[in-house]
């Protein structure tokens, strides 16, 4: 009995002791985990190297890994003074890391940021303001940036990062349905018209609402110059004339939809869509899951200019950095023309240099040379605290009635602004 | 719970000498109460630890505005208060309150007697019995990626099953009437199997004698099941109707992974809302106080249920 007792006893023990131990032997969460390159240490003579610390998304596969470390050692290489620290950190984990390390004092110089975040990391005081960097004696040429994705940094006036990558959204047609696409609402409004066959064939997979739908409406608008917000981004602007037109119209070319149809699985694959909206990832899915599918893809029609909305990441510099003029200096570097092809490849998304497109690869395909020319009228996100909030619960959430149930778009888009302004004001 | 032991090796004093108290070191008693309060530190040390922490941390910047980034900045009772009454700030506060009260209306009875219903069925040493067990429970196990994508093809609108069957042409995940219950349907399909084992244990813990008494007194078929079984049942469904509305007041997974909340906030229950807060908007401080104002309603039906509810079997 007293031997079964102290076992007891000491399994007890043993188990707050092994609790105890695991709670003070547990890592901290090396944000550097994911991978990280070496600074290279230079000749051992002079000052210590500047170190640019900088977090990027953990690329997809091994190949994209070796990419980015490739893009920092060929700098580190050559930049003996200024060395580039990569850690490529999961995107699952990437929010919580980088806000505990800027909640901690140990935030990253420059890292990876989600477009419409910037508005808001800028205001608060986050992020490190370089126009005077860009504008500088090293600075950058600003036209050299695709217009629409260098925007998305500037906010008030000032520039806060430089952009990484970007998305945008163009017209997917079927070209046994529609061998003409589109150029102008007119042709748009009527080949879906022509193309309508009730039950069997719809004209365009959507308008959607909510979050989603809000974040291509830009896309349409843009169109016909309808704008989400004024230049200076201190009021929003989706009622204007212009984009009460804009929904109207939408409404007409949905009237020439089947909701069964557009919303059946794959309608666009299975040939029962003949025009959608949708981003290059549609590409690959088509071509991998749909090799039958006779399909092109051409600039969203428009009204009275080109446009498209957009999606991405920037590169930004953090307030708390010690070196502001080497950062810039490496955020130049890995935004240049080169490097923001690869980028491109390691995000799967688009690049953000004019020059970019001449590049073959972009050249000689006949999809992603569409999208090459539509990024150049991607109209960035305005650049207001609240946007995202305006975009799923005030915006999104009429674009159902205004889009498929055809309801009167003014005096809905009037309380919709004046809630908008409402939320901007506290 | 070890105390059997006492009756054969107690140390106790003999009859009749004065009752000297052994010395707490030498008292066995005292030992094996330690050595419970010992098993138990561990799981006690991580609660307070890794979870009241958190939860007192949490409740303290529900008063507060916070990012995550920039130290919080207090703000009283302004976030509670703003959810009740700022319809700009938080136009879908007591809509997403709806939406998750009418899923817990909807899921809760289903998820509770549809298994029943199985289980008494099963209940009953019929051919296969095993067969169908395996079949009920095959989507407890089965990866959410795997039957999303199965519910994708049986709930398209053109060549669905479910439209199939129906005649219909309905879309059901983007019409604005049907998303809710249909995901609903999907939940409580998926409950089945998990409900089944609680029931049927439940069942099976029903002595037959039980039964034979009541077939003497001529109770048989719907009679016996209804004065026999559901009241020595209604532990069982009173557990089940606990946790179930615990969980259920809290529903995010189907809405998050299938609708987003469309259509037109058809589908935005409290926890997509409250993530959506954290997530999208960088509102954490309005999120904590979300999640409070859920404690304190599940709170209130559950303890509403301790008062009301028949426990006992009687």
């Amino acid at each position: 009995m007293k031997r079964s007792r102290t076992l007891t006893l000491a399994i007890a023990l043993t188990l707050i002791l092994s609790l105890v131990a695991g709670c003070s032997g547990t890592k901290k969460e090396e944000p550097a985990a994911g991978s990280e390159t070496k600074a290279e240490t230079p000749a051992p003579e002079k000052k210590e190297p500047v170190e640019v610390s900088f977090w990027a998304y953990q690329p997809d596969n091994p190949e994209n890994q070796k990419l980015l470390e490739s893009i920092v050692d060929e700098w580190n290489k050559s930049n003996p003074d200024i060395q580039i620290k990569l850690a490529a950190i999961p995107r699952d984990t990437w929010d919580e890391k980088l806000n505990t390390a800027i909640a901690g004092g140990v935030a990253p110089d420059i890292s990876y940021l989600d477009q419409p975040k910037v508005a808001q990391w800028a205001k608060e005081g986050t992020l490190l303001d370089i126009t005077q960097y860009a504008d500088g004696q090293n600075g950058i040429k600003r036209d050299e940036y695709i217009e629409g994705a260098l925007l998305t940094n500037e906010v008030d006036g000032k520039l806060y990062g430089l952009p990484l990558n970007m998305t945008t959204v163009a017209m997917f047609y079927n070209k046994d349905l529609v061998p003409t696409p589109p150029k102008t609402w007119d042709e748009w409004l009527a080949i879906s018209k022509q193309v309508y066959k009730k039950g069997e064939i719809s004209a365009f997979e959507g308008p959607w609402g909510g979050g989603w739908g809000a974040w291509l409406f830009p896309a349409f608008g843009g169109t016909n110059d309808c704008y989400m917000a004024n230049k200076e981004n201190t009021e929003v602007t989706f009622n204007s004339p212009q984009c009460v037109e804009t929904f109207k119209f939408i409404h007409q070319i949905f009237q020439n939809n089947d909701m069964d149809v557009i919303t059946s699985n794959e309608a666009f694959g299975n040939g029962k869509v003949a025009m959608k909206v949708s981003g290059a990832w549609d590409v690959v899915h088509y071509k991998n899951n749909f090799p039958n599918l006779n399909f092109g893809v051409t600039l969203i029609p428009k009204n009275t200019r080109y446009a498209s909305n957009i999606g991405g990441e920037n590169l930004v510099a953090y307030k708390s950095t010690k070196n502001p003029e080497a950062v810039f200096q490496v955020m130049k570097y890995l935004t240049n023309d080169v490097n923001s092809v690869k980028f491109a490849d390691i995000t799967g998304n688009f690049p953000i240099r004019v020059k970019a497109s001449q590049d073959p690869k972009y050249t000689s395909d006949p999809y992603l040379s569409v999208f090459m020319e539509q990024l150049k009228y991607a109209l960035p996100r305005p650049r207001i605290t609240e946007w995202i909030k305006i975009n799923d619960e005030i915006l999104g959430a009429v674009l159902d009635d205004l889009q498929q149930k055809g309801m009167d778009p003014k005096p809905i888009l009037d309380e919709q602004v004046k809630k908008a302004h409402a939320l901007m004001g506290k | 719970m070890a105390q059997p032991r006492l009756s054969a090796s107690a140390e106790v004093p003999p009859a009749g000498a004065a009752s000297v108290k052994p010395p707490w070191y030498k008292n066995h008693l005292w030992w094996e109460s330690a050595t419970g309060y010992l098993f138990i530190t561990p799981a006690i040390l991580y609660f307070l630890v890794f979870q009241l922490t958190g939860v007192l941390w949490g409740f303290y910047l529900s008063f507060t505005k916070y990012n995550l980034r920039t130290p919080p900045v207090w703000v009283g009772l302004q976030n509670y208060i703003d959810l009740f009454t700022d319809r700009i700030q938080y136009p879908t506060f007591y809509h997403s309150l709806w939406i998750s009260l009418k899923w817990v209306i909807m899921e809760r009875p289903g998820a509770i007697f549809l298994p029943l219903f199985v289980a008494l069925l099963l209940n009953n040493e019929i051919k296969g019995e095993g067969l169908f067990k395996t079949l009920f429970f095959i989507p407890v196990i089965t990866p959410g990626i795997a039957m999303a994508a199965a519910w994708k093809a049986i709930l398209d609108p053109e060549v669905g099953f479910l439209n199939l069957i129906l005649g219909t042409n309905i879309s059901w995940l983007k019409d604005a009437t049907f998303a809710l219950p249909t995901l609903v349907g999907m939940e409580v399909w998926g409950a089945i199997g998990g409900g089944m084992w609680i029931w049927l244990s439940a069942l099976k813990a029903i002595p037959n004698e039980v039964y034979e008494a009541g077939a003497i007194d001529g109770a048989t078929g719907l009679r016996s099941f209804w004065h026999i079984t559901l009241p020595l049942l209604r532990p069982t469904l009173f557990y089940m109707s606990v946790t179930g509305a615990i969980g259920s007041f809290q529903v995010f997974m189907p809405m998050y992974l299938m609708t987003g909340g469309e259509p037109q906030n058809s589908t935005l229950s409290f926890g997509l809302l409250l993530y959506n807060h954290v997530k999208r908007y960088d509102a954490m401080g309005a999120a904590l106080a979300m999640a409070f104002i859920l404690l304190v309603i599940v709170l209130t039906v559950t303890l509403l249920q301790f008062k009301f509810f028949p426990q006992k079997t009687d």
